[in-house]
């Protein structure tokens, strides 16, 4: 019985013009946020190949120097691009994609490409993300408003329970009608996401990314099989189409598109942003900590005499200059860290306030969840950030010890050359796998597949508590 | 009679109907992101004052200095009062409406050094602090609720004007009595809706004089106003369009809500997919290598540079040698910098430009563009404004680089009175009538699309009594 019920709801839907004019808006956005994916992301590749060489170039052939003054101008590290970006930028373009590895300074990562953005930018964006986090609903909740409502208020719920129809079977026919016309189209859209994915995705992390699609793939049914069993809810609490539309359709609108933007904005409102002039204070100053010590560097100075039993910094056997500044560095890193720290304390504090709204609506989660798996998210730039300084402190290292051990002590200005250039390192990030980041999202799957239970808990409970009432108004 | 519809109305619509939970959460959304955007709005202006303070106060000391080395009551060293010592704040206030949207304002720098000691790539200095994850998400400022959320409620509270006596089979009758039907769906129309706008509309009043931040605040607020009203008649006028074209309440909400999903977020969305494709802008990082380039050609020839720059003002005599060589390096390799890139400075004005003008004539597509763009510009919070001020600061830049460039090269110090003549830097920001001059034809342009969809809506409704 549920299969005939399944049968005549899509037979239904198929006769609806507006629902299949609106499918058609959708897959044609789709199309053409995919095209402009594709060609944002293959510029952003030539861009960064382009840069990398560059970057290389003007260190190799910046002729003889002096390690340290080198060390000032040093290389950029810059992020490597997500495959999945053309289905979810996520934060990438507001996070910085090069950091500078300087001497004395661990910088933030700076060319974030939504400063390059229109003037509709902050408004909306197209991407296929955005389609099935925020349009697609409304196509279900369209398709699936009357689903129930309608034989209410037509009276043929009645003529099916007269029929012999349990409420069980009703509810398992309607959500397998909704749900198998959603699936049917979302897969086939979701295939043409992922072959064109793949098709500029490197090989080296082919396997990655196909494990990340079919993560995708899970999200976004979950997602819409969350909505399909919330529309079916709704449209069982009514009686009449249009009670049940203009719910479904302010569900909609808080759900997938102002609770989001106002989860995010009340965590800022809570926790503010940083004030970038009080954090570059504090850089500057975790740049000066051993400098502006008097008392220690007296300290690390009688320290490395003693060490090498000499009386003055002339007879040392290494560069004292060189030394200081090695020591520097070293003595920056935890204040540079707990700099860094405090601010990725205070992204997870509005983050966290954000996701209190996770509880109002699953839009927020499945988009965490979307961004985190198409490797796009804050956590995969905070991989890369940490990687580029962890390469600074190695480079950096390595062009002062070579001023430390050659240089000497007799006053005569030193340099090296490209032998010395050509031992920094490129700079060559491995964005972590899903399986190794998926630790952090566990919290937001358990939470994403809480609402699919409460969804299909709450549609089953309204449905079977609606034909009940029926059968007794009978 | 329309008193009579009134009554009618006002029991019906006030005590069943979704006017009281519209009206409260319209205003709650008003409330809220006004108070939002004025924190944010504050803690920035608080910052800028801060750092403009500080950075006047290193200055104030610097010519002290230099007052004291011409007046022989210092002792001159090669460190102090050297012209390359010399640093403008550059900050770029918040408007005076700036609570009402934050737009494009939390992602682009707001202050900025002007010193050679900075490039066009480093003079806005390190700025990029804030949690991509809510950058990404956007503010829900009071314009987010005039063009996003306003609509739905309007749509929320309008579906259904005439689907009661539809569905009950009384329209007939109610066409029986002598009041028209064309003036009982205005007349609902015009009630339910002018609650919802009357209670926005103090919400906003209300936050503008709360909020008051001074200057052209009121003058704002009046093009703010205009623009939103005017967008709230294209929006009735398309809600009484919809009621007379679908018959049945479903179909008439289905028909404005994807009305509403095309004008208010497809539109938009694929006409700056298409902008930013067909002017793209220089890559950033194309940017960063020119950069990069010219200081590390600088740096391999700096002796040549310096002699070409010397010869080339052969008025100058080498002043102190014990001026370290890298303040020299540094400013050569910086005004190279800014030579190298200024092509590229070109391409992106040029891309910007196209992009621009694409959106002045593309925004007639959807009202919702034309909205979004005047209030964000009504409230200071516009692309356009960020990069003037990053233009006018690169300028100011240039012109501290002709003026000081000489005594930095040849190792001089600049004389008093010639530092004196420098101007610090000053925001030159549009005026309010500006503004209004530029939101004028698409305010038009509204208003007469709002006036034909509305009597084509009127020509509908008068032909349906026909149909009934």
């Amino acid at each position: 019985m549920s299969s005939a019920i399944v049968k005549k709801d899509l037979l239904v839907l198929r006769r609806e013009s507006l629902m299949k004019a609106l499918l058609a808006v959708i897959l044609l956005l789709l199309a053409a946020s995919l095209a402009a994916g594709m060609q944002r992301e293959q510029v952003f590749d030539k861009e960064k190949a382009a840069a990398e060489l560059t970057d290389k170039a003007v260190w190799m052939n910046q002729g003889d120097r002096n390690p340290h003054s080198a060390a000032h101008f040093s290389r950029y590290a810059f992020r490597p691009a997500s495959p999945l970006a053309l289905i979810d930028p996520g934060t990438s373009d507001f996070a910085g994609l090069a950091v500078w590895m300087e001497a004395h300074y661990q910088d933030p990562a700076v060319f974030r490409r939504a400063e390059d953005g229109g003037e509709l930018s902050r408004y909306t964006q197209l991407t296929p993300a955005f389609l099935l986090l925020t349009a697609a609903p409304l196509l279900v909740f369209l398709m699936m408003s009357a689903s129930i409502a309608g034989e209410r208020e037509d009276g043929t719920l009645r003529q099916l329970l007269a029929a012999g129809v349990s409420g069980k079977q009703f509810f398992r026919g309607k959500l397998g009608a909704g749900l198998r016309l959603t699936m049917t189209v979302f897969t086939l859209a979701f295939l043409i996401l992922s072959a064109f994915a793949l098709l500029t995705t490197p090989a080296a992390v082919e396997a990655d990314a196909i494990v990340r699609l079919i993560g995708l793939f899970v999200v976004f049914s979950v997602y819409l099989a969350i909505c399909v069993a919330v529309a079916l809810g709704v449209s069982a609490l009514f009686r009449t189409r249009q009670a049940a539309f203009l719910a479904l359709a302010g569900v909609w609108v808080l759900a997938a598109v102002l609770l989001p933007r106002l989860a995010a904005d009340v965590g800022t409102s809570i926790h503010p942003q940083p004030d970038a002039r009080e954090v570059s204070s504090q850089l500057r100053a975790a740049s000066y900590t051993f400098y502006e010590d008097k008392e220690r560097q007296e300290r690390i100075e009688q320290d490395l005499l003693r060490e090498h039993g000499v009386a003055t910094v002339e007879e040392l056997p290494v560069n004292y200059a060189a030394f200081r500044l090695q020591i520097s560095e070293e003595l920056s890193i935890p204040e540079f860290e707990r700099v860094y720290s405090g601010l990725e304390d205070r992204y997870s504090a509005q983050d966290n306030t954000a996701r209190w709204f996770s509880l109002l609506t699953p839009a927020i989660t499945a988009a965490k969840l979307s961004r985190g798996i198409a490797g796009t998210d804050r956590a995969h730039q905070h991989a890369f950030t940490t990687a580029a300084e962890l390469h600074r402190r190695d480079m950096i290292k390595l062009l002062n010890e070579d001023y430390m051990f050659n240089a000497g002590n007799d006053d005569v200005p030193y340099t090296a050359d490209a032998t010395l250039w050509a031992q920094f390192e490129d700079f060559e990030h491995q964005p972590p796998t899903l399986g190794a980041a998926f630790g952090a999202y566990v919290k937001d799957v358990l939470l994403l597949l809480a609402w699919l239970a409460a969804a299909l808990v709450f549609a089953r409970s309204v449905v079977v508590r609606a034909v009940r009432h029926e059968v007794r108004s009978a | 009679m329309t008193a009579g519809i009134l009554y009618h109305e006002r029991l019906n619509f006030l005590v069943r109907g979704p006017a009281l939970p519209a009206v409260l959460l319209i205003v709650i959304a008003i409330v809220y992101a006004g108070w939002s955007g004025d924190r944010w709005r504050d803690a920035r202006a608080a910052s800028l004052e801060t750092f403009e303070a500080e950075q006047l106060e290193a200055l104030d000391t610097w010519r002290s200095d230099l007052r004291d080395i011409e007046s022989g009551q210092a002792e001159p060293s090669p460190y102090s009062a050297n012209p390359m010592g010399i640093s403008f704040p550059a900050v770029l206030p918040p408007a005076s409406l700036g609570d009402f949207a934050v737009g494009h304002a939390d992602l682009h720098p707001a202050s900025g050094l002007i010193s050679t000691w900075r490039n066009l790539s480093s003079i806005f200095g390190r700025y990029q602090f804030d949690n991509p994850s809510t950058l990404a998400a956007s503010s829900f400022d009071v314009a987010l609720v005039v063009v996003l959320l306003l609509p739905v409620l309007m749509i929320a509270v309008s579906f259904d004007v005439l689907a009661g006596e539809r569905r009950r089979g009384a329209l007939a009758m109610v066409l029986s009595t002598p009041v028209p039907l064309t003036r009982l769906v205005w007349t609902r129309l015009l009630f339910r809706n002018g609650l919802l706008w009357l209670a926005a509309v103090l919400a906003m009043a209300a936050l503008v004089v709360v909020n008051d931040a001074g200057g052209d605040r009121y003058l704002r607020f009046a093009l703010w106003l205009t623009v939103s009203l005017v967008y709230g008649l294209f929006w009735l006028a398309v809600i009484a369009f919809c009621i007379a074209r679908f018959r049945s309440a479903t179909n008439t909400a289905a028909a404005m809500v994807s009305l509403w999903l095309v004008l208010a977020l497809a539109i938009p969305a694929s006409i700056a997919t298409v902008a930013e494709a067909a002017y793209p802008t220089p890559s950033r990082l194309a940017f960063l290598s020119d950069v990069r380039e010219a200081q590390g050609e600088t740096n391999r020839n700096l002796a040549k540079l310096t002699e070409g720059f010397l010869m080339d003002h052969p008025e100058l005599s080498v002043g102190d040698e014990a001026v370290p060589s890298y303040y020299r390096a540094a400013f050569l390799s910086n005004q190279a910098a800014r030579e190298n890139t200024r092509p590229i400075l070109d391409a992106y004005e040029a891309a910007r430009a196209g992009r621009a003008q694409t959106l002045r004539l593309a925004q007639y597509l959807s009202p919702s563009i034309i909205a979004q763009r005047l209030l964000v510009t009504a409230a200071g919070a516009d692309l356009d404004r960020q990069h003037r001020f990053q233009a006018q600061a690169r300028e100011a830049l240039d012109r501290l680089a002709e003026a000081i460039g000489p005594a930095v090269v040849s190792r001089n110090r600049l004389p008093l009175t010639e530092f004196d003549t420098l101007e610090p830097f000053a925001f030159e920001d549009r005026t309010s009538a500006a503004i209004a001059a530029d939101a004028a034809a698409p305010v038009v342009f509204l208003l007469v699309l709002s006036l034909l969809v509305g009597m084509l809506a009127h020509r509908r409704l008068s032909a349906a009594v026909l149909d009934d």
